[in-house]
C-alpha cells in the first residue's frame, strides 16, 4: 500500500498518533501532522431549488434536489423503493436524490417524444447499486400513471373469470391501492369513466359510464376480483389513452420479471408455473405492446429480478431473454454507471452536509479518496462504507 | 610440636582412632592426608563434584574433496562432450551459477548445489546452438532438398491441405512397444474444404468440439484401432464421410426452426415486424436505410454477442429509428454550479 493511503486509513481509524506511529515504521518522517490534526470544514451538501426533475438541466447535474412531502407519500406508500433509502430518509428527515445524467436524459427523451405515435419505451441498465430504482424513482415522481414493482407475489390463485390463469388477489388489492394513492384526484379531474360492461358474478356488474375510481374501489374491496379489475382498469386506460382524454406513464422497476419462464409456485403437479398463465401480468404486459398512443414506458431491468442463474451480465439483452425482447423492441436502453469524480464530490458532501459521517477526516482529501476506493465509485457501496462512519 | 610428631602409623587405625562424628566430613583419601601432613598445612575440604575434563566431541574432517569438476574446465571446451545427452542437473559440471527457487525470509534465492528444483526440471543444456549445429550437419547428408514450390505456409497448404500425425514410442523394457502409438492426429483446415454455406453449417454441427473457430482447423483423433495404419485408414474414412454428408441435403432438415437457427436472422423476425411498425406509425416512406441500419445492428448485437458497445449502438440506432436524435448536448455543458462543497 502506498506510504499516504496507509496513513489515511490509519487516520480513518483514529490509530495515527500525533508523530504518526505508521510514519516511523515506515521509516519516514510525518508529513503534516498538524494539518491532519485540524479537520477541514463541514461543507454544506450541493443543492438546487427546482423540485421538479421535468425543470433540470445539465447544469443541475451532481447538486441534489428535495421531494415534496406530498409527492414523498404518493410514491414511498407504493413499497416499490428500497426499503434502506426509506430509513435513511427518515435519518435525514428529508428525502433528496441527486441529479444525474442518466435521469437528464430520460426526461429529454421524454419530452422529445411525440405522444400521437405507439408508446417508446426506455429501460434502464446497469450494475447492481448504481441507482435504476432510484432515477426511476426520481423520474416517476413527476409524472402520475400506474406503477409496478417486481414480482414478489405471495398468495395466487386459479383465475376467477379465465380458464387456466392464475390470479394475485392480495398484490391486486395493494396495487389498486397504490394506484388509487397516485391517481385519485387525477381521475376525478379527467372524469375517466368505463366504456364496457364487467360482470364480475351474477349480481355484481359494472355497466359502461361507471368512473374508474369506482372500479378502482370495487377491486380493494373485493380481492376475489380485483386481478380482474386490474386487467380492466389498465385496458380502460389504454383505450382512453388511445382516445387522446389522458396520458399514460408506466413506470416498472425490474421489468424483466415478466419475460421469466418459472416462477415461484408449484402447481398441484409439482411442475414450476409459467408467468405467462399470471392475469396480473397480462394487464401490464398488454401495457408494452404498441397498440396505443399518448403514453409512455419507462423501466428497469434489474439482473437481481432474475433468478439466481441468470444474472451474470447486466445488459439489457440477457437479463429480457427472448420473450421480453421481441416483446420490448425497439427501446432504448440508457445505462447507468456508478458516480464519476463529480457526483462522488457531492455525494460525500451531502453525507458531511447531514452529520452522516461522522469521522473528522472524512471530508478530507485523502478521507474522499479513500471512501472513493472502498466503495469503487458505486453509489450502493458507498452507502455501506458510510454507515459505520 | 605434637602435631610435627604425628605419623601415620595405619590408615585404618587412624580412621578409628577419629570419632565417629568427623569420619564423615573428614576425607577419608589417603592421599589428602599424606599431602596434608607432608606440606603440614590445613586439609582441604572439598564439597561437591570434582571437575571432570571436558570431553570435546571429536571433529569428523571429510576427507580431502576434489575441487568440482567446472574449475578445471577450460572457458573454450566443447560443451557437446561434456553434456552429451538430456541428463539430470549437475551443479559440480555446470560452469555457471544460476538461482531457482522461492527464497526463505532474509535469504536470497536458493544456488545451484543441492538445488532440487533445479534437478526436478528438464534442462536443455545438452541442447546448445553449437550443438544442434553440429547435428544438423551430420544429419543433412540423409536429407533431401525441401521441395520446390511449397516456400510458404499458404502454398504448402494449398497442396497439402491434410496433416496427419502419429507418434513412435521406444522402451528400454521387456516390452518395446507402447499402446499410444496407435493413435493418429488428422487435422485440416475448412477453408481448405470446397464446402458452401449450408455444407460448413452441418459440418460444424456434426463434428462438434473436434472444430476450433479459433485456428479454423479441424482435427480428428482416432484411437479405436490396434494398430496405426487401420487408425489412419479410419481417418481418412472419416473425412470422406463428413465431407458427403455435409454437401448432402436432407429432406428432413426443411424443419429446422427458429430455435435451431445458428445465427440471429433478422429479416422475419418480430423486430422486423415491430420496426415497420415504428415506420409506419412515424410515416416515413424512404424508410429502407434507415431499417435496413436497423437491422444490422440487431443482428450484430445477437451474432457478437452483447456487450457495451454493441448496447451502444442498438442505442443509437433506435434514436433515430424513432426520430429522437437530438442529442441534449450535455457532454459539453458548462460546470455545474455548486453553492458550497468544494473538495478541500
Amino acid at each position: 500500500m502506498a506510504p499516504s493511503a496507509r496513513r489515511a486509513v490509519l487516520l480513518l481509524r483514529g490509530l495515527a498518533g500525533r508523530h504518526g506511529g505508521c510514519g516511523a515504521a515506515l521509516g519516514q518522517r510525518c508529513v503534516s501532522a498538524e494539518a491532519a490534526q485540524a479537520p477541514p470544514p463541514r461543507p454544506r451538501a450541493p443543492r438546487t431549488s427546482l423540485t421538479s426533475p421535468v425543470e433540470h438541466t445539465a447544469e443541475q447535474r451532481g447538486l441534489w434536489y428535495t421531494l415534496q412531502p406530498g409527492v414523498v407519500q404518493r410514491l414511498f406508500s407504493q413499497g416499490g423503493v428500497p426499503k434502506q433509502f426509506l430509513t435513511q430518509c427518515q435519518t435525514f428527515a428529508e428525502t433528496c436524490l441527486m441529479v444525474r445524467q442518466p435521469s437528464l436524459t430520460l426526461m429529454d427523451f421524454i419530452r422529445r417524444s411525440d405522444l400521437s405515435l405507439p408508446p417508446n419505451k426506455f429501460l434502464l441498465y446497469g450494475r447492481n447499486g448504481c441507482g435504476k430504482t432510484l432515477s426511476l424513482t426520481g423520474s416517476s415522481s413527476t409524472s402520475p400513471g400506474p406503477r409496478s414493482g417486481g414480482g414478489t407475489s405471495r398468495r395466487w390463485l386459479p383465475s376467477a373469470t379465465i380458464e387456466g390463469q392464475y390470479d394475485h388477489p392480495l398484490d391486486a388489492v395493494l396495487w389498486l391501492q397504490h394506484f388509487k394513492t397516485q391517481n385519485a384526484e387525477l381521475l376525478k379531474t379527467l372524469q375517466l369513466v368505463t366504456q364496457e360492461r364487467y360482470i364480475w358474478s351474477r349480481r355484481e356488474v359494472t355497466e359502461p359510464d361507471t368512473p374508474l375510481g369506482e372500479l378502482v374501489e370495487l377491486g380493494i374491496g373485493r380481492a376475489r376480483y380485483s386481478t380482474d379489475c386490474v386487467l380492466a382498469l389498465t385496458s380502460e386506460l389504454k383505450r382512453h389513452a388511445t382516445e387522446g382524454r389522458c396520458k399514460v406513464a408506466v413506470v416498472v422497476d425490474g421489468i424483466n420479471t415478466f419475460y421469466s419462464p418459472v416462477s415461484r409456485y408449484r402447481c398441484e403437479d409439482r411442475t414450476l408455473l409459467d408467468p405467462k398463465y399470471f392475469t396480473l401480468f397480462q394487464s401490464f404486459m398488454q401495457l408494452f405492446k404498441s397498440d396505443w398512443k399518448n403514453g409512455i414506458v419507462v423501466g428497469s431491468i434489474d439482473s437481481l429480478a432474475n433468478e439466481g442463474w441468470r444474472r451474470d451480465s447486466h445488459l439489457p439483452r440477457y437479463l429480457l431473454r427472448q420473450q421480453g425482447w421481441e416483446a420490448l423492441d425497439p427501446f432504448i436502453p440508457i445505462p447507468i454507471e456508478d458516480y464519476d469524480d463529480l457526483e462522488m464530490r457531492s455525494a460525500i458532501d451531502y453525507y458531511l452536509d447531514r452529520h452522516w459521517l461522522q469521522n473528522p477526516q472524512a471530508g478530507s482529501d485523502i478521507g474522499r479518496r479513500e471512501l472513493a476506493a472502498l466503495s469503487a465509485h458505486n453509489p450502493y457501496l458507498l452507502m455501506q462504507v458510510c454507515r459505520p462512519l | 610440636m605434637f602435631l610435627q610428631k604425628v605419623y601415620v602409623l595405619d590408615m585404618r587405625a587412624q580412621q578409628l582412632l577419629r570419632p565417629l562424628a568427623c569420619r564423615s566430613l573428614a576425607t577419608s583419601h589417603p592421599r589428602a592426608e599424606i599431602k596434608a601432613a607432608a606440606e603440614e598445612e590445613f586439609r582441604t575440604l572439598e564439597i561437591g563434584r570434582k571437575k571432570r575434563e571436558r570431553f570435546t566431541a571429536k571433529t569428523f574432517k571429510p576427507a580431502t574433496m576434489l575441487p568440482p569438476r567446472y574449475k578445471q574446465q577450460k572457458t573454450d571446451q566443447d560443451w557437446g562432450s561434456v553434456w552429451p545427452a538430456a541428463r539430470t542437473f549437475h551443479p559440480a559440471t555446470v560452469p555457471f551459477p544460476v538461482r531457482q527457487g522461492y527464497p526463505a525470509s532474509g535469504q536470497p534465492t536458493p544456488d545451484k548445489w543441492a538445488n532440487a528444483e533445479l534437478m526436478k526440471i528438464p534442462n536443455f543444456l545438452h541442447l546448445t546452438p553449437p550443438v544442434i549445429k553440429r547435428q544438423c550437419e551430420a544429419l543433412k547428408k540423409f536429407c533431401t532438398p525441401w521441395p520446390a514450390g511449397l516456400e510458404t505456409t499458404a502454398k504448402q497448404e494449398k497442396h497439402f491441405p491434410v496433416t496427419v500425425s502419429k507418434s513412435s514410442y521406444l522402451h528400454s523394457s521387456p516390452t518395446i512397444r507402447d499402446p499410444k502409438a496407435r493413435i493418429v492426429t488428422l487435422k485440416v483446415h475448412l477453408r481448405s474444404l470446397d464446402l458452401d454455406y449450408h455444407g460448413r453449417d452441418k459440418l460444424l454441427r456434426l463434428v462438434g468440439e473436434r472444430y476450433d473457430a479459433d485456428t479454423d482447423c479441424l482435427t480428428l483423433v482416432a484411437d479405436r484401432c490396434p494398430l496405426s495404419q487401420q487408425n489412419y485408414d479410419y481417418c481418412q474414412y472419416l473425412l470422406t464421410v463428413l465431407y458427403n454428408e455435409s454437401m448432402k441435403t436432407e429432406p428432413w432438415e426443411h424443419e429446422k426452426e427458429l430455435v435451431d437457427l445458428e445465427k440471429y436472422v433478422w429479416e422475419g423476425s418480430p423486430s422486423q415486424a415491430a420496426a415497420q411498425n415504428v415506420v409506419t406509425a412515424r410515416g416515413i416512406n424512404d424508410a429502407e436505410e434507415l431499417l435496413k441500419e436497423y437491422g444490422q445492428v440487431v443482428t450484430d448485437l445477437h451474432n457478437e454477442g452483447e456487450d457495451e458497445a454493441t448496447v451502444l449502438r442498438y442505442q443509437e440506432s433506435v434514436m433515430k429509428l424513432l426520430g429522437l436524435t437530438d442529442p441534449q448536448d450535455t457532454a459539453t455543458a458548462s460546470e455545474p454550479k455548486y453553492i458550497q462543497g468544494e473538495v478541500c
